[in-house]
This record gives structure tokens, sequence and C-alpha cells, in this order.
């Protein structure tokens, strides 16, 4: 049985698995049946499949795209679009995917255009990415050349042009409604929900917005089924995934897994373990935007619900693993910064309230820090917590701030009464 | 009515607005920013956060931006809640870090909502240890200062410029901390609305340039309210005035909005708001002028300009009183002239002096004929006459040769939210409520139709859908073949090229499947051909749909429509006057001229208002500004300005409304009807005419008298309180209860309280004793309550935000005889053009079309040198290149001006701008016709006889 | 310990820089074709802005205040809203830059691995501040985002090429590599 419908194409050399060698390995196969089937049949087959969102939030994705209206009275023109804009800190599967198996994506997001009706869709992958979108955009002529996108896609009568659209920087193109404004070749301000973009969203149209690891895991669940894809994962959550660990691990890099794979069995067995000399003394569980977690989380299943629980967050399931040799203080510094940087300086919490931090943290890592920053801190950390800000990003920033300040409480007080930091 | 729980209150509240405005409708106080009662909400701010709780059991509740919520039927909220008040504290407090705190040295301390909301939201110690971002200014035009290093980032600049009044010159840049609001470069800020950036920008980052020339506090200013004088729109307007530190003389300092509901809501163009700064122009009168009587010995000038010199005056009074009696005793004929930018007051004086036989409107006899047609369209039941919210409710619009940005400007920015109807309706349908203002602009992007038929149309273009550039005898022709069209007219009998007619379908297939539309047409274009096509047209629209059609017209002045009611069809016209006084040459008696307030160069052509000078031996003038007409009057008195005086205007929609005097005229500076008064006054013959006069104390006893005499304008003794009217036996003050520093300001003269002066036409005081609460009286302008120190707080006065006035609406409509329009089905003409020559159409500016802004020094910058238009195929035809000089020829004489490629000016035509400064006396000629050659020498531009 | 009420150096925000050489306000033929192609894609006109600011930043390297004005002119958008979106992206350069433009990675991983270390010592050798060029008009050093290739942290990329698993020493023999490929370059 398959086990790893990710990475099958996926060698240990740097090249994209072309058109023929794609197609050698059951390629486009899900495809080809997505075309016999309903379009809502396949919505909820992927609902049933339990696959959630792998771009972060780990939205049911099957359940989105039923928001997309159908039938008669529905808007004619709908898009899909993939999110390639992969740029949280300490995420680095995307990249990975699009460079490697290129087809995989164009295969998921056929399926879901063709799934909720679109006829044109749109990767929007970052711009620093210029060898996956070469790939890709290879790819696209590939697959064109074979029917398999295009005009007409396999006598089906059913049409779909892919582009990409190169980005030119920014983390916040990653939220999707500020990603659609990008497209749009507008400022990237996330927008107002509701409307959600599955009812109005790219140029006002019905619009599914789906990360790349996401679309990747559409051909096998329709070409396979349900249950073989329910049965991937360990624990609750459906289907296999890719994990990263980055950090001064022995072995770091990516793997895909089953969900529900045990968080020390990824840091222990497949990255193999701390560096000598080094102690674990905490991780980021699913990229920068996520609560530190400690050791005493490591024998947690990587599940959404679970990791959730335990005051984190799945995120895009790469561990950012902090040694006891690196400043946390640092670190969440690091942090802030790029998520201060980052902000689109629409929403006052996020604009103005980040920088401030930026400037607190890095009094207190220069070793003049006051005790009341503390507090300060704390209280930034509610002001740019989640309903407060306009979108996810300020959250997210919020995230490692606030679970450093309880987990490495000591290491702030350190630096604040020795007035110097105590790792350098 | 949905139900709400606030705090423990229930209220009532209107489903659908969003809680922050119901919650302000409440009266209670939230502070916000980035909502505008105008432009919606977009949750950017963050700093009008409350609780929701989910039922009666939910303790701690949800934080919500209010104005992002819509009301939930048994809603339960809080205002006060910990967590509430803990974040719109800390929101100001993350505003804050990059704010200069400048408040000493920034022009909008005292009435800046930053402060206000500061205060509000309690945060009062600084915990930001940082340094501040700081930013490079732009130079941004006459107007507006920029001082980017106050902004807050609250985006409602760019909302309003860019997406609320279709500006593309200003833009959010940058982003992070570093967001900037700027021009790609320095320069003039375009949009012809940017003033309102003024208001609506909550900090001191836009503010009035004009204003910072003669600055002080908003509390230090007096206010009444007053009526915009720069077009016939009638925006309602709040200017400010306070005694200049060098004399007691008071001068007017800065013109605000006014909120009026049904006229221009929350905004003004910038031609009402900058344009007051005439009032205090190098060619203001503030002296009584006589004519020098030393003889000229010799001169070479071969102009009849005459000399002044300043006369004590109560010897001009006693001289014109002197020419009264003689009248009187049939000595000497008094003819008088109007004004269309005068009050009714003020012409009605005239009129009483002079005798209705005796008086003329200051009006071409074209003029007269488009406004009387103006009148009479407005006067049938199939037509109504939309107010601004109407229109810009309306579902397709179609302007018929009128170029309302130039012409009714207020109007044109109605006419583009109109444009985002079908926006509106697709958010409907998606169940966005409209104030989510970025949901619902993300929508569809095309436009409601706007189709404009006409010469000249200015800054709809990005969202008119079809525009059709023609000749007004051909728009005249259209109109008339759409009216047919749409009242199924069996066989047309009109010739049209193809693609018109293809137009006409496709315009009348769009008027008759519209459920609100819209037309608007005015007098600009000086054609009643156009008029009565555009009568038509309405008519037939009305019987198809069987209810009256909403017909805007524009006319060009203030009070163009309430002079209009004061003569019957075209009498009394100049043209008339002329010819009069021509036949009755021979009667020998002599003639005394009183001219209110008008230039009669631009009424007329040169040689007739030569010619009627020369008829006539005394010409009296009573006016604001040294217009040309000045220099050929014999004795000028100097006449109070809108601002300065009281008195009654009617709009385009026959909107009747009052305007108060703010401050006193400097000097002998006062009303017109005050020194006609004052004359007869010092007139030893009575007659019953005289003694009307002689009555007169208070500008309402005219508004009443206009009442008695004129069925019409029976309103006027309805419009406001009179002069003895109190509030708990008080005036309204015109000072705000904080006005500062009286007794400083002459600290060098004396020390005491000098008595504040007897206000004789309304119950207001010039001092800060009285009411101050617009709630007690719409006559308090000073729009300001506790903790609401900005104009914002209008909404404090407001029935609910964004609604009336609380008291109703100011003004009353006058109420004209309802009459059918005549049939003017077959009225087309066929004028014959003068072989060689060209017409001259009409096309107007924002700045330069109008006499008295473009004496305001910061207009008098953007006014553009005398130039003419013409298609290209006509300037290759004259040999001439663009931006050459050309000489225009005309029964006025030969000007000489640049030429300027246009490729919509109508074949056979060129456009002349209206009243631009050099080519003022060109206005009276068009749409007349003229030859047009290259200019011989290169001289500079300009009028050579 | 400085004083804590010693103020920061102000940071003063700028968004253009006017343009030295003057390239006339209109696009190449090629800039054009490469646009045209791009706008197929898209629905309005405007919506290919960013598209073009990048094609013409391929060709040119910076967009200068006249590039600006020729995508606007050639799209007709408004030159303000084009702006708007030039100085919201970091990737489109309204300043110039150098011929290699190094693009360091200073995100989480990167800076765990030790990125800060490697900052320092490229600005050693360049003698430059990040954000800036070298006199020699060769390097720009820009501090990116995370680069997405965190398990080989610390890594950087120059023009489009990636380096991984970096160090000191790998960075110098990179530089220099580069410096004699201009020097080769300038000497041809
Ligand atoms: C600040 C921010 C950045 C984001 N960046 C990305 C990203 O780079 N890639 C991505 O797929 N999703 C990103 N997301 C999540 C997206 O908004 C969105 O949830 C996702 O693309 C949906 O795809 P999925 O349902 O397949 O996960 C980001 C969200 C936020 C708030
Ligand atoms: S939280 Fe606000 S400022 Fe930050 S990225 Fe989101 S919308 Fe922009
Ligand atoms: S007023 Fe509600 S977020 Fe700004």
């Amino acid at each position: 049985m398959l086990t790893n419908p990710l990475t099958k194409n996926i060698t240990g050399k740097n090249i994209a698995a072309d058109i023929a060698s794609y197609l050698a390995n059951d390629g486009y196969a899900g495809w080809r049946k997505a075309l016999t089937m309903e379009p809502n049949n396949i919505v909820t087959l992927v609902k049933d499949g339990g696959l959630r969102g792998r771009g972060g939030a780990g939205f049911n994705t099957g359940l989105k795209w039923s928001f997309v209206p159908h039938g008669e009275d529905a808007p004619k023109q709908k898009f899909i679009v993939c999110n390639a804009d992969e740029m949280e800190p300490g995420t680095f599967k995307d990249r990975l995917l699009m460079e490697r198996d290129p087809h995989l994506l164009l295969e998921g997001m056929a399926i879901a255009a063709y799934a909720i009706g679109a006829s044109i869709g749109y990767i929007f992958i970052r711009g620093e990415y210029h060898l996956a979108a070469e790939r890709l955009e290879l790819a696209i002529n590939e697959a064109k050349s074979q029917g398999l996108l295009g005009n007409n896609i396999l006598d089906s009568g059913f049409s779909l042009d892919i582009f990409i659209h190169r980005s030119a920087g920014n983390y916040i193109c990653g939220e999707e409604t500020a990603l659609l404004n990008a497209l749009e070749g507008r400022r990237a301000i996330p927008r107002a929900k509701p409307p959600f973009p599955q009812v109005s969203g790219l140029w006002g149209k019905p619009t599914v917005v789906n990360n790349v690891e996401t679309f990747c895991n559409i051909p096998h669940l329709v070409a396979l089924g349900v249950d073989w894809y329910r049965g991937l994962g360990l624990e609750q959550d459906a289907g296999s995934k890719i994990f990263g660990v980055s950090g001064k691990v022995k072995n770091p890099g990516t793997w895909e897994l089953p969900m529900g794979t045990p968080i020390r069995e990824i840091i222990e067995q497949h990255a193999g373990g701390m560096r000598d000399g080094l102690r674990l003394k905490g991780f980021l569980p699913g990229g920068g935007s996520t609560d530190f977690l400690g050791p005493d989380h490591l024998d947690l299943p990587m599940d959404y619900d679970v990791i959730g629980k335990a005051g984190s967050r799945m995120g895009t399931g790469t561990i950012i693993v902090l040694d006891d040799k690196t400043c946390p203080v640092g670190l969440v510094l690091n942090l802030s910064q790029f998520f201060a940087r980052e902000s689109c300086g629409w929403c006052t919490p996020c604009r103005d309230g980040l920088p401030w931090i930026v400037k607190v943290l890095q009094r207190i890592e220069d070793g003049e820090g006051l005790p009341e920053d503390l507090d300060l801190l704390r209280e930034q950390c509610q002001r740019i917590g989640p309903g407060k800000t306009f979108c996810a990003l300020a959250p997210g920033a919020a995230e490692p701030l606030q679970s450093a300040l309880k987990l490495f409480e000591q290491d702030f007080i350190d630096h604040i009464t020795n007035r110097c930091c105590p790792y350098k | 009515m949905p139900t709400i729980t606030i705090d423990g209150e229930k209220y009532q509240v209107d489903g659908d607005q969003n809680l922050l405005s119901s919650c302000l409708t409440l009266g209670l106080n939230i502070p916000y920013f980035c909502w505008h009662p105008e432009m919606g909400s977009v949750g950017a701010c963050r700093q009008c956060a409350m609780i929701e709780y989910k039922d009666s059991e939910d303790q701690s509740g949800r934080l919500i931006m209010s104005c992002m919520t819509p009301i939930r039927d048994g809603g339960i909220y809080s205002v006060n809640a910990e967590m509430a008040k803990e974040f719109r504290g800390g929101i100001i407090e993350d505003l804050m870090t990059n704010h200069p705190h400048d408040c000493p040295v920034c022009e909008e301390g005292g009435e800046c909502h930053l402060q206000d909301m500061t205060e509000m939201s309690g945060h009062t110690m600084r915990r930001y240890r940082g340094s501040k971002r700081t930013h490079r200014n732009q130079y941004l035009g006459p107007f507006i200062n920029h001082e980017m290093n106050r902004c807050i980032t609250c985006y409602r600049c760019v909302r309003f410029y860019n997406e609320y009044a279709g500006g593309n010159d200003l833009q959010a840049l940058g982003r992070n901390h570093q967001i900037y609001f700027g021009r790609q470069e320095e320069g003039r800020l375009e949009n012809g609305f940017s003033g309102n950036l003024v208001e609506v920008c909550p900090t001191g980052v836009f503010t009035d340039k004009t204003f910072s020339a003669h600055f002080v506090r908003k509390w230090d200013l007096q206010t009444a309210p007053s009526i915009c004088e720069h077009c016939a729109v009638g925006c309602n307007t709040a200017p400010g005035a306070r005694e200049s530190s060098n004399n007691l003389d008071p001068i007017l300092r800065r013109i605000t909005n006014l909120y009026h509901h049904d006229i221009n809501g929350y905004f003004l163009c910038d031609r009402g708001r900058f344009g007051y700064e005439y009032v205090n122009s190098a060619t203001r009168i503030d002296k009584v002028l006589s004519v020098r009587d030393e003889d000229l010995i010799g001169s070479t000038a071969d102009n009849k300009d005459i000399l002044h010199k300043e006369i004590n005056p109560q010897d001009a009074v006693l001289n014109l009183s002197v020419q009264i009696t003689a009248a009187q005793r049939q000595l000497r004929r008094i003819i008088g002239i109007g004004s269309p930018r005068s009050s009714l007051e003020n012409n009605f004086a005239l009129r009483q002096l002079v005798g209705a036989d005796h008086f003329y409107s200051g009006l071409n006899y074209l003029d007269q004929e488009v406004l009387q047609l103006v009148n009479s369209l407005q006067s049938d039941d199939r037509i109504l006459s939309p107010s601004t919210p109407e229109i810009e409710t309306s579902d397709a619009v179609l302007i018929i040769g009128e170029d309302i940005y130039n012409t009714a400007p207020r109007i044109a920015l109605a006419v583009r939210q109109a444009a985002r109807n079908r926006q509106k309706q697709a958010a409907q349908s998606l169940k966005i409520p409209l104030w989510q203002d970025a949901s619902v602009r993300q929508l569809e992007e095309e436009h409601s139709p706007i189709i404009f038929i006409g010469t000249a149309l200015s800054n709809l273009d990005d969202i008119a859908d079809a525009t059709l550039f023609e000749s007004p005898q051909k728009t005249a022709l259209f109109t008339h073949a759409l009216a047919q069209e749409i009242s199924g007219y069996k066989a047309p009998n009109l010739k049209m090229p193809p693609h018109l007619q293809e137009m006409v379908k496709r315009t009348a297939a769009i008027l008759l499947k519209a459920g609100k539309p819209l037309i608007i047409s005015g007098t600009s274009g000086k054609h009643p051909g156009t008029l009565q096509a555009v009568a038509e047209l309405s008519r037939a629209l009305s019987d198809d749909k069987k209810t009256p059609t909403k017909l805007y017209l524009a006319c060009s002045e203030a009070n163009s429509l309430g002079l209009t009611q004061l003569f019957n069809g075209t009498e009394g016209n100049l043209q008339q006057l002329v010819q009069t006084l021509t036949d009755q040459r021979s009667a020998n008696i002599p003639t005394s001229l009183i001219i209110l307030e008008n230039d009669l160069y631009r009424r007329l052509d040169k040689h007739s208002v030569e010619k009627l000078f020369s008829l006539v031996d005394e010409v009296i003038l009573l006016d604001t500004l040294l217009t040309p007409t000045a220099k050929r009057a014999n004795c000028i008195f100097p006449a109070s300005a809108t601002a300065e005086s009281q008195g009654t205007f009617v709009n385009n929609n026959g909107l009747a409304q009052r305007f108060y005097a703010v401050y006193e005229g400097k000097g002998f500076i006062q009303e017109s009807w005050r020194w006609l008064v004052d004359a007869v006054d010092f007139c030893t013959e009575t007659c019953e005419n005289l003694s009307v006069l002689k009555e007169w104390k208070h500008s309402t006893d005219i508004s009443d008298a206009i009442a008695r005499e004129f069925r019409v304008l029976r309103v006027l003794d309805e419009l406001g309180p009179d002069e003895n009217f109190r509030i708990d036996g008080l005036r309204i003050a015109r000072q705000s209860s904080r006005y500062s520093g009286r007794t400083a300001i002459h600290a060098q003269e004396h020390v005491s309280e000098t008595p504040p002066i007897n206000d004789p036409d309304a119950p207001m005081s010039f001092s800060m004793e009285g009411i101050h609460n617009p709630n007690k009286t719409q006559l308090q302008a000073n729009i300001w309550s506790p903790g609401w120190n900005s104009n914002q707080s209008i909404f404090k006065f407001q029935e609910q935000v964004g609604g009336e006035r609380k008291g109703g609406p100011s003004g009353k409509m006058i109420e004209r005889p309802r009459h059918p329009i005549p049939d003017w089905t077959n009225t087309l003409e066929k004028s014959p053009q003068p072989p060689n020559s060209m017409q001259m159409l009409p096309i107007y500016r924002l700045f330069g079309s109008e006499e008295l802004s473009n004496q305001s020094m910061a207009i008098s910058e953007l006014i553009e040198a005398p130039f003419v238009l013409i298609n290209p195929k006509e300037m290759t035809q004259h040999g001439v290149n663009e931006g050459e000089l050309v000489d225009i020829e005309t029964s006025s004489g030969i000007y000489r001006t640049e030429i300027r490629r246009c490729n919509t000016t109508p074949e056979g035509c060129i456009g002349v701008p209206y009243g631009l400064p050099g080519l003022e006396t060109l206005a009276a000629l068009m749409p007349g016709y003229a030859t047009l050659r290259p200019a011989a020498t290169h001289s500079i531009a300009g009028v050579e006889n | 310990m400085s004083s804590l009420l010693e103020p920061e150096p102000i940071e003063v925000m700028e968004h253009s820089n006017s343009d030295p050489d003057k390239i006339s306000a209109i696009l190449t033929d090629e800039e054009k074709l490469e646009i045209d192609e791009e706008a197929k894609h898209y629905e309005g006109k405007s919506s290919v802005g960013l598209e073009a600011l990048r094609i013409v930043q391929k060709h040119r390297g910076w967009i200068s205040d006249n590039s600006i004005h020729a995508i606007a002119n050639y799209l007709k958008i408004p030159v303000t809203q084009l702006e708007s979106v030039a100085t919201y992206f970091q990737l489109i350069f309204r300043q110039p830059v150098g011929k290699e433009v190094i693009y360091l990675c200073k995100s989480a991983s990167c800076w765990v691995m030790g990125c800060d270390q490697l900052q320092k010592h490229i600005c050693q050798s360049l003698e430059i501040k990040p954000g800036e060029t070298s006199k020699d008009g060769i390097f720009t050093l820009l501090e990116m985002p995370c680069l997405g290739d965190c398990d080989k942290a610390p890594v950087l990329m120059l023009g489009e090429e990636m380096y991984r698993n970096l160090d000191e020493d790998t960075i110098d023999t990179l530089i220099d590599k580069k410096k004699q490929l201009h020097a080769d370059k300038s000497t041809d």
C-alpha cells in the first residue's frame, strides 16, 4: 500500500519529475478519474477524506470548497489559486514539492478546479522561488501538450488554464485575501471577511485558495479513496504530511510521515536528535507563528487538535528546534523583527504595536531592559491577539512571544537583572 | 427595529447600521478613527472596540470592532467593560508611539479628533521609550499643508481622495510602520475636492494652507451659518472670522463644511472652501469711492476708465439721496440693475427704490431665457429636482450639456457615488452590508451607467460609460431623438447618422430599464434648445414610468433662480434696457444707473456696455470687488460679502436658504440694501415706495416684504427666526464659550472690552454670550460638543448618524405655481453659421470661471492663462499648432490666446473658457461666432481692442 | 549601560530616489512584449502592474522614477497608484542596487544557525551596512525573511542562485568569485 503519496516521485537528486516519469508512476490517474465524476461528489469525497489545509490553519479542504456557489445562478467565472508564498520562518516544504514534483501540484489544482467549476488557476509563488517557478512553467507546458491542461481536457469538455504569478516579497501575501489583492495588482492588504473568497474572491468572483501541499494531497485521495487516505494517519487526522526540522539537530531535513507521528520520533529519529553537547530547550512545532512547546511535549503526536490543546498550533508542521546554548530572547526578538517588518501596515496593533515590541525586546537583549518591560510585553501580546487585529499575522506574531514569556521567563529575568545577554 | 442591550440598557436601533454608528446615534461616546459616517467601515484602526456577549450567561464576552459588527437583534454588548476600555487605551498608546505630540504648534489643535479620542480613551501616561519615525513632507499645492509625522495611518485620506472623490494622485506608499500618504512626487493635489482632506484627516497631517496664513484656534473663530456663493448648488458652510491683530477689524479666515443632509452632506468642493479669500483680496472695495473731480488736463489713454478717490460716506449717501429726490420730482430717472449673485433682499430693495418698471435683472436676454426655462421645467409636476442623496442613489445618469464638475461640483461628487449602485446591489445580493466599505468596493468593477452628451466633461470621464461630444445643436437633436425613442414615436422626424441613432437606442434602453434614472442638465451651455429638448425627454420618461422624472438643472450663480422669480419671462433683461434708453434718449431727462453687485462686462458685449454707459449720466455701483464695471462708476459703495451679511439665496433645487453675517465687514462696508435705505433716509420728499424703504431696519423686514409681494417667495418669512427670537432669553453666540484673548488683542490701546456690536438682522450675538448648543438651534454653526472638538461632533446634532440635522432640514422650497411645460417638440432651430466662423462654446473651469473665487489668492495661483480649445482637424485647417498664439476676432474685439488641442471639441467650434481672467468679456458673447487666425506677432496673451 | 533617555537615532523614511541616469520614460519593445504576454493572464490592465514592475526591474536592475512613469504610461494607470504598489513590495527596488544582490536569510532557523555572524562578516569584508551597495557598485546586501531552505541554514541567495550551509569561508570564496567575474567583465 502506498504510504508516501506526496514524495513518491522525489529522489535524492535535485531534478523535477518530468511528465514521462510522472505518468509512468500513475501520474494524472486521479485527474482522469475525477473527470468521470460529478464535481459535487469530488467535494464530498475530499470532505470525507478529512484533508485539512496544510497552509497553517488546518481547515477541512472539502468543506472549504463546498462554500463555492454552484448551479445555474452561480457566477460563470470562478478561480482556483495555489498559495505558494511560503514565507513562514522555518518552513520549507512547498519549495520541495514544487521543485521536485511539479505535476503533482498541477494535478491537484486541476481536480480542485473541476470540483468547484473554475476555468482559470493561478499559482501565486513567492518571487524568490525562481527554480520552482521555472519547473512549474515547464510542467504546465508539458501537461498542456499532453492534453491534460488547456482546452477541452481529455475530451471532457472541461478547460483549465493555469498561470504562474511571481510575487515580489512580503510575508503577508501568504494571507489568502491579501494574496488575492496582490494578484489583482494591488497592495497586498488583507480583506474583510465576510465575504469569504469562496463567494467573492479574485475580481469579486468565487475563488478557492489552497496551499501547495494541500493540493498535492488531492490526486491520490481521489485516485485511491477515502478509506486509504484516512488510513494513512496514525491518530485523528488523516493522510500523510511533510514534516521538517531545522535548528541545531544532527540531521535537519524534511520527511513525509503519517499525520499523528509523535514529535519525539520526528526530532530524535528522523532528524537525528540534538547535536552533541546540546539539549533541547524548546521548539516551535509549526513555523515561526506558533507557540513554543517544551521537552514535556515531545511525546505528543503531530495532530492538529492535540497540538492545539497543548497550547500551540500544528501550523505548517515544520519544527524549529531551540537548543540550550541559544538565547530564547534573541530568537523571539528575531521573530518579532520579522513580523514587525512584514506587517502590511493596515491595522494599528500590528503596525505600531510590533515595532514597539521589537524595541522592548531589543532593549532587554542589550541588557537595558526594565522589570516592568515584561508586563508591557505581556500586555502587548494581549493587544495583538486573535480577534483584536484585522488578520492573523499579528496573532501569529504573539504566539512565540507569549509562550516564550512563560516557558523561558527566567531567561528574560536574567537578561534584565544581569543587564546583559547571558548567552553571549 | 432590533433591540439591543448595551451595558445593561436596552435600546431600539436601526438594523441597517453597524454597531458603532448605532451607538453614536444613541449618544454613546465610542472612539474611532478609520470609520467615517459617509465612507463606512474598514476596520483598520481597531479603536472602536466593544465587547459582545453570546447570551446573558456569557460573563467574559468577546472583543469586537463595533464598526465591523452588524446589529444582531437581542445582541448584548458593552462599551464600558474593563477589557474594552483597556484595549482602546492600548490602541491609542500604540498610535501615539509615532505621533510627535506637537499639539501647541499644530493647526489641528483644539479641533483634533486624535486629541479628543486620546482624552476619551484615557491614555494619559507615556510608556514608550523609543524613537519616532520621521517623514519628509511634500508640497501639495496652494490649498493643503502636509505634515506626515502626525499621521496615525487611519487611511481615511486615501479612502476619501481616491475611492470617494475619484482622485488618483494621493496614495498609501510603503508598508508596515513606514506607510506614507503622499503623491508620487511633489505637486498640487489635482482633485477638486482635496480640501475635504482637512476635515477627513483626524489629525494634523492635512491642514488648510489658506487658513495657515491667518491662523487662529477653532475656539477663537466666530461663526454663523452661511451659504456658499461660488455656484448655485447651495452648499452650507461655516465660515470663521476673527479680528486681525493689528487693527480692530475682523477678517474672514476660513470656510468649513456645515452639514446639510440634502445638499452637501459632509463635503465641499475646493472652490467653495478656498474661494472665500476674495473677501480679503487687494481688489476688495472697503471705502466709499467717488470720481475724482479735478479735471484731467491731458492723457493719451483713450479708455474711459474713471479715477476714484475715497470720499466721506455721508457725502456719497447725500449725493445719492439728492438724485433720488430729484427722481421723485420727475427731474431725474433712476434705473436699477440687479444681480444673480446678490441676495434676494438686496435685489428687492433696489427694485423697491427704483420701482419695478425701472428694475432690470442684470442678465442678458439669453441668460435670462435659459433661467426662465429652468424655472418652467421645475414647475412641471412631471419633473422633480433631486436632492444629493437622491442623486447618489440613482441607478442610471444621463448628463446633457453640463460639465457639472466645473459648474456644480458637489453634484459631480454625488454622481460619482451613483456610479457605484450596481456594486452596491451586488453587495446586497451577497448580504454584505453597505457600510462594509472595502468589501463592497472589492466587488464587481462595473459602474452603473453614466452617459454624457455635450461639449465638455471633466473629472467624471473615468466612470462615464458613454460620452458623446457634440455642439449644443446636435446635443439638442440627440436629446429630442431620445425623447422620441422613449415615447415610442412612430415616425422619427430627425435625421441622424447611424452611430448616433445607435446610441440613442442604447441610451433609451438604459433609461427605460433603470429603476431610478436621473437626468442632469443646466444653463451653462447657454442653449435654450437643449433645455427644451431636456424638457421633452423628461416628460417622455415620466409618462413612461408614471412617476416624475428626476432632473437636476444647474444654474450658474448662487441666486440665479432667486433673481428669476422677480421677473416675468425675459422682461427686464439688459438688452431691453439698452433699447429702452436708446428709444427714450430724446426724453432729455438725466438718468442715474444703480448697479447692484454686477459686472456688466460679463453680461453684455463691450459695445453694448459702452453704449449703456453713454446713455446714462451717473453710474452708482454697490459691490464687493473692483471689477471693470467699477472703473466706469461715478460713485462706488462698498457692499458686504456673503459672510458679512444676511440674506437669502435660492439654489438649483428651488430651495430658499438664509445666510447670516459671520462678522461685520470692515470700515464702511455694509449690505447694499442698507446703503439704499441710508440714502432714502436722507431724502426730504417721501412717497409710498420710499416710505417702505424707510421702515426697513432689519434684513428680515425685507424678507417679509418679499414674502408679501411674491407668492412664489412666500416661504421667505418662515426661513428663520427673526432678530427678536431668543432661547431662554438669550441670543445665539457666534463666538465659542472659550473665545480667548479678547482684551489682549487691543492691549496697546486699551484693556477694557469693547461692547459687542449689536446684530440688527439675526438673533445672534457677536460675542460669546448666548446659546452655544447646535441642538437648540440650527443657527449655531460652531459644531462642537463636550469631548468632541472637531467637526466629527456633527453626529451629536443629527437625528441619526448621517441623517437629517435635528430640527429638520434648513431652508424652504419656494412655491412655484405648477404648470405643465409647453410643447417645444418642434422648436429645433436652424441657426445659420456665418461663413468662415467658428462657434464659441463656453467651457468651464473649477478655478477660473467663477468671478468671485478668481480673486482668492490660493485659487488665482491655479488659474490657467488664456487659451482656447480646438480639435486637431481644425487646427491644420487654420494652420495653427498647439501652444501657438491665435487671434480670436469677435464683436467685442480681438482676443489673443494660446491654442490647445482637444480631440473632443466639436467641429466648427472652439472651446472658450468661460470667465477666465483675460477672457471674461467673451462670456457675454457665447455661444456666438468668431473668426480665428494665427497671431501675427508673438505678444503676450490678453485682450486687444 | 547607556542612558535610557538618550534618543535613538532618527529613522528617516524615504520612498524614492531621483534617477541619476535619466532613462527615458518609455519602455523597450522587449519589455512591452513581455508585459503584454503577462497581461493576457489578467482581467484588468492595472492587475499587471506588479508583473510589469518585475519585468522592467529584471532588465534595468531597479525601478527609477522614469521607469515608474514609463510603466504607468504604458499601462495607462495613474503613476501614484503604481508607486503605491511598487513601494509596497520589498523585492521591487526603488533605489539603485549593485550588480550582485546578496539576499541573506535572517529568519529564525538561519538565526539559530548563526546568520548574524555571517552578516557581520559580509558587512566587514564589503564595508557596507545591510541595505547598502559596496563602493565598487558590485554588491548590495539585503536582509531577507525566511528563504525556505531552513534545513540547510544558514543560506543566502545571490541573484537567483541559492547557497546553503554557509560559513565564512564559503562566503569569502563566493564573493571573490563574483568580484573576479566582474573584474573580468570590465576588462573585456
Ligand atoms: C500572515 C499569514 C501568512 C500566511 N502565509 C501562508 C503561506 O505562505 N502559504 C500558505 O499556504 N498559507 C499561508 N497562510 C494561510 C493562508 O491564509 C490560507 O489559510 C491558506 O493558504 C489556505 O490554504 P489551505 O486551506 O490549503 O491551508 C498565511 C496566513 C497568514 C495569516
Ligand atoms: S494584523 Fe493588521 S497590519 Fe498586521 S498584517 Fe494583518 S491586517 Fe496587516
Ligand atoms: S473605527 Fe472601527 S476599526 Fe477603525
